[in-house]
């Protein structure tokens, strides 16, 4: 319990010096929380135009589609919110050296490195898109049990692609330039916007671990006949977790901190 | 027998170092076909220090003065041999090693950058899990004696290099460390904020007696603070010892200043070539820099040949002394 508290403590910190740093630069603030909110607008726009053409997209009509984009969006957010500042400046943490103070300071490194700083204008797209994903839930007369399932499969989203995006990221310790690491990362998660049945067969085997972010677990709350998926994906989860943090230390090893 | 605070044993670090040929032509080369080649920052670096004190790390750009300085802190991992600090190694990243010890990089910043300095602070309080009437005791007393105070709710982008500096090092002293390591901390600051630092530094040795390993350019610094010396040259450590000790060692020569009755017209054109000669405005004092066993033979000259009113050797500096070293080794 005391650990749990020691490191909500620093977490509630993280929060307040994001906070404080975000609301230092009002314009940028609005104008960062509008482009969220657009950018969201014009998928969900999208996705309307198509669906007063058509009736199906896959298997999904048009409340399951936008139930599955709502869910995309919020983990999307969710992890803007979290994580995505974090990734972007891991690659010159290593090349210009910034490493060096969070491996000096007495908590796990990867824990700082993946939660130093939120991206807080995502605040407001995280309540709009979690608002979402229960208005098209209460559509589509999602049962009890799904209601229940619901934050385990969106913690479950979560953690499968910051596992993916961590393992990714690792190679910054042997390319030092990461520019194209980041963009790797950012276009596999742009793959898990769309349903897995968009993509043909080879291709979808080879996208499995993106496409199961949020196809999976929608495909169960939709239909509880997919829970052998969300096992599969949970110890595939599990599993994916411990190689990162086998890999994590070991890749430590490479890191040559820059000189000054 | 009590266990060192410090300990190196063979320590060596190698990094692949990149290499281009310039052009076109080399940058395509090197697209398709790297070359690189190992350099050995540290090499078989040996050094024991037992008790807490303030010492100097010197030595010139490249010698592995800060590659030594982030094996100790666990930063980086040796190639080869061994490092102990507070009897535990670094590069296991124990969090009960890194609530002691503390860095400080004179190029590099901790703090967050858009806030004020206080929100950092605050960051810093839960890293080390500092009690609440313990931390704000720390920041009160260090900003006192940094006359830091009205610069805690000030963004740290808005303040200069020797605020910042002070800041840092605050941010580096609020978990009470038993080892600070100090990599070129006065680094581009004037000579007034140089003096305030080390001061502060000479202070909060003297109450709190932590080990402090200090690398800087600076001579004034080491001169200053440190009780002990330790060289680096090559990644080698070429001396270990006090600095009368090194100067004696390392003092390749010795500056006499004359002070003359008259104004010098004639003075042997022989001498000026050889020996490095400094004569003042009006030609009557002269600081002659001659080698050691020649010191005896070139005053009694002077002083036959010309009229003398009084002569001194001059105290020698830690940087002439590094001058000489550096001179040499080149």
């Amino acid at each position: 319990m005391k650990i749990i508290s020691k490191y909500f403590s620093l977490y509630k910190e993280f929060f307040k010096t994001s906070l404080s740093k975000e609301l230092s630069f009002r314009a940028n603030f609005i104008l960062q929380s509008l482009m969220n909110v657009s950018f969201i607008g014009v998928y969900f726009f999208t996705s309307l135009f198509i669906f007063d053409h058509i009736e199906h997209i896959g298997l999904w009509n048009k409340q399951e589609f936008l139930f599955f984009l709502s869910f995309v969006f919020a983990i999307d957010q969710t992890h803007y919110l979290i994580f995505s500042f974090n990734f972007w400046m891991f690659s010159d943490d290593v090349r210009l050296g910034q490493l060096d103070f969070y491996l000096l300071k007495p908590f796990p490194s990867l824990f700082i490195v993946l939660l130093k700083q939120l991206a807080i204008p995502g605040i407001f797209t995280v309540l709009l898109t979690y608002s979402l994903v229960i208005y098209f839930g209460i559509q589509l007369g999602l049962s009890f049990l799904m209601w229940l399932s619901l934050p385990f499969c969106l913690l479950l989203s979560l953690f499968l692609l910051l596992g993916l995006e961590v393992l990714i990221s690792l190679f910054n310790f042997f390319t030092v330039e990461g520019g194209g690491i980041n963009h790797a990362r950012l276009q596999f998660q742009h793959l898990c916007r769309w349903p897995d049945f968009i993509y043909r067969d080879p291709a979808r085997l080879w996208l499995l671990p993106f496409l199961a972010i949020t196809s999976i677990p929608v495909r169960y709350l939709l239909d509880v006949g997919y829970w052998s998926w969300l096992v599969i994906m949970f110890f595939g989860t599990a599993f994916l977790w411990l190689i990162v943090i086998f890999f994590w230390p070991k890749a430590l090893k490479f890191y040559e901190s820059p000189s000054s | 027998m009590a266990t060192p605070i410090i300990e190196c044993n063979q320590l060596s670090r190698d990094f692949k170092i990149y290499t281009k040929e310039e052009g076109f032509r080399g940058t395509l080369k090197s697209f398709f076909k790297r070359t690189y080649y190992i350099n050995s920052a540290v090499k078989d670096f040996n050094l024991q220090l037992k008790t807490h004190g303030l010492v100097g790390l010197l030595g010139p750009n490249g010698s592995g003065k800060t590659t030594l300085v982030k094996m100790m802190t666990g930063i980086i991992v040796p190639s080869r041999g061994t490092v102990k600090v507070l009897d535990e190694i670094p590069s296991q990243r124990k969090n009960s090693f890194k609530k002691n010890i503390s860095l400080v990089m004179g190029q590099k910043s901790q703090l967050w950058w858009d806030i004020p300095v206080m929100d950092s602070f605050l960051l810093f309080q839960k890293y080390y899990e500092i009690e609440e009437k313990a931390f704000k005791k720390r920041v009160y007393d260090l900003g006192e004696r940094l006359n830091t105070k009205k610069l805690f709710h000030v963004p740290v982008r808005k303040l200069s290099l020797g605020e910042r500096m002070k800041m840092e090092l605050m941010a580096c002293l609020l978990h009470e460390p038993k080892v600070i390591f100090l990599d070129e901390p006065t680094i581009g600051l004037d000579i007034s904020a140089q003096k305030n630092v080390r001061q502060f530094l000479k202070d909060y040795y003297k109450e709190k007696k932590p080990l402090i390993l200090l690398t800087s350019h600076y001579m004034a610094d080491v001169e200053a603070l440190c009780e002990k010396i330790v060289l680096i040259l090559d990644g080698g450590k070429k001396f270990e010892g006090s600095i009368e000790e090194f100067k004696t060692r390392f003092r390749k020569e010795k500056t006499i200043v004359f002070n003359f009755k008259k104004q010098v017209v004639h003075f042997p054109k022989s001498w000026e070539e050889r020996f490095h000669c400094d004569w003042n405005q009006d030609n009557s004092q002269l600081k002659i820099r001659v080698p050691e066993q020649e010191l005896k033979q070139i005053t009694i000259e002077i002083l036959k040949h010309f009229s003398v009113s009084d002569f001194h050797t001059e105290k020698v500096g830690v940087e002439e002394v590094m001058d000489d070293i550096l001179s040499h080794s080149q």
